[in-house]
């Protein structure tokens, strides 16, 4: 458990800059900075610019999200932003509003 | 019960408000605010400059500079280091934990209210006489700075009687004492001669004021 982890029922209104894993229960407004993964697991929400590795979607992100490696948007994802990575998948049930850069 | 719990893991950073229900863990940096129904534990890499709140507060290892104010404790363990003041019904304090700050135990509803809105202006008027007595007493454990401010706000407010005494009691602390020793040998009778004493005692009653309001 070295990672970085947002329970529910928790806010964090400002800035998260880490080199960990970042897995978001609550509610994060701001901005996140993760060198590796970010999971936003349902339930929570993310109100930010997401720059990251790996990023996994399950609940809501209003907010860019631009990843170094894979964008996963789950059952029950909630976008609404710009996505910017290499591969990108929309899992059906997925809500997505927003413009995709495979940066291809 | 994972569920619950938030940790901010020791490399990261956070920079802003941590608010709400369930318990917090911090093992890396976070300056703002932290304010948690739960627990609370900073970590032996936690790095924090902010002011705590929380039902129970357990200092690992590491460093807080804030005011830390829990509804039920804090436990500071050692190799805990803390620069701010600590306000529980009970408050528990290692061998090889550091503090500098107020320490406010018991009473436990009745200050929790009041205390809280007293202490929030506080902080940053501490801050700027602390590195000087920190500076002085190394890593002493110092719980006494409000206690000898308190002290010294007396003395400057009797006129020129007094005013031969309140050097003394600053003696240990303060470079006035040159300077009142100087000037009670070459001019004692003039009123003017502990002129330039005044304002610095004065300087000192303020602060003290101040850190009182």
């Amino acid at each position: 458990m070295a990672s970085t982890v947002i329970g529910s029922g928790i806010t964090i209104e400002g800035e998260i800059t880490t080199d960990d894993d970042v897995v978001v229960q609550g509610t994060l407004r701001g901005k996140l900075t993760a060198k590796d993964g970010v999971t936003v697991e349902a339930g929570g929400v993310v109100e930010a610019d997401i720059v990251s590795g790996p990023a996994h979607v399950a609940g809501t992100v209003t907010g860019n999200i631009s990843s170094t490696d894979r964008v996963d948007l789950q059952h029950g994802a909630r976008v609404v932003g710009n996505v910017k990575a290499t591969r990108i998948t929309i899992a059906d049930g997925a809500q997505f509003k927003g413009n995709v850069d495979m940066d291809v | 019960m994972a569920a619950d719990v938030t940790v901010i893991g020791r490399s990261s950073f956070v920079r802003g408000r941590i608010s709400g229900t369930g318990s917090l863990e911090i093992a890396g940096r976070v300056e703002g605010e932290v304010s948690v129904t739960g627990d609370l534990s900073v970590e032996a890499t936690g790095l924090v400059a902010a002011n705590l709140s929380a039902l129970r507060i357990t200092v690992r290892g590491g460093a807080i500079k804030g005011d830390l104010t829990a509804e039920e404790g804090i436990v500071l363990e050692a190799g805990a280091r803390v620069v701010g003041d600590l306000i529980a019904p009970r408050v528990a304090i290692a061998e090889g934990a550091l503090v500098r700050g107020h320490v406010q135990t018991g009473g436990a509803g009745a200050h929790k209210s009041g205390a809280a809105t007293k202490k929030q202006p506080a902080p940053f008027q501490r801050a700027a006489p602390q590195p000087s007595i920190s500076g002085k007493n190394g890593p002493v454990t110092t719980r006494q700075p409000t206690a000898t401010s308190i002290a010294k706000a007396p003395p400057p407010a009797p006129p020129p009687p007094a005013k031969k005494s309140a050097p003394a009691n600053n003696a240990a602390p303060a470079h006035s004492m040159p300077r009142g020793s100087v000037l009670a040998g070459t001019r004692p009778q003039p009123n003017k001669a502990p002129a330039p004493v005044v304002p610095v005692l004065k300087k000192g009653a303020k602060a003290t004021q101040k850190k009182r309001a």
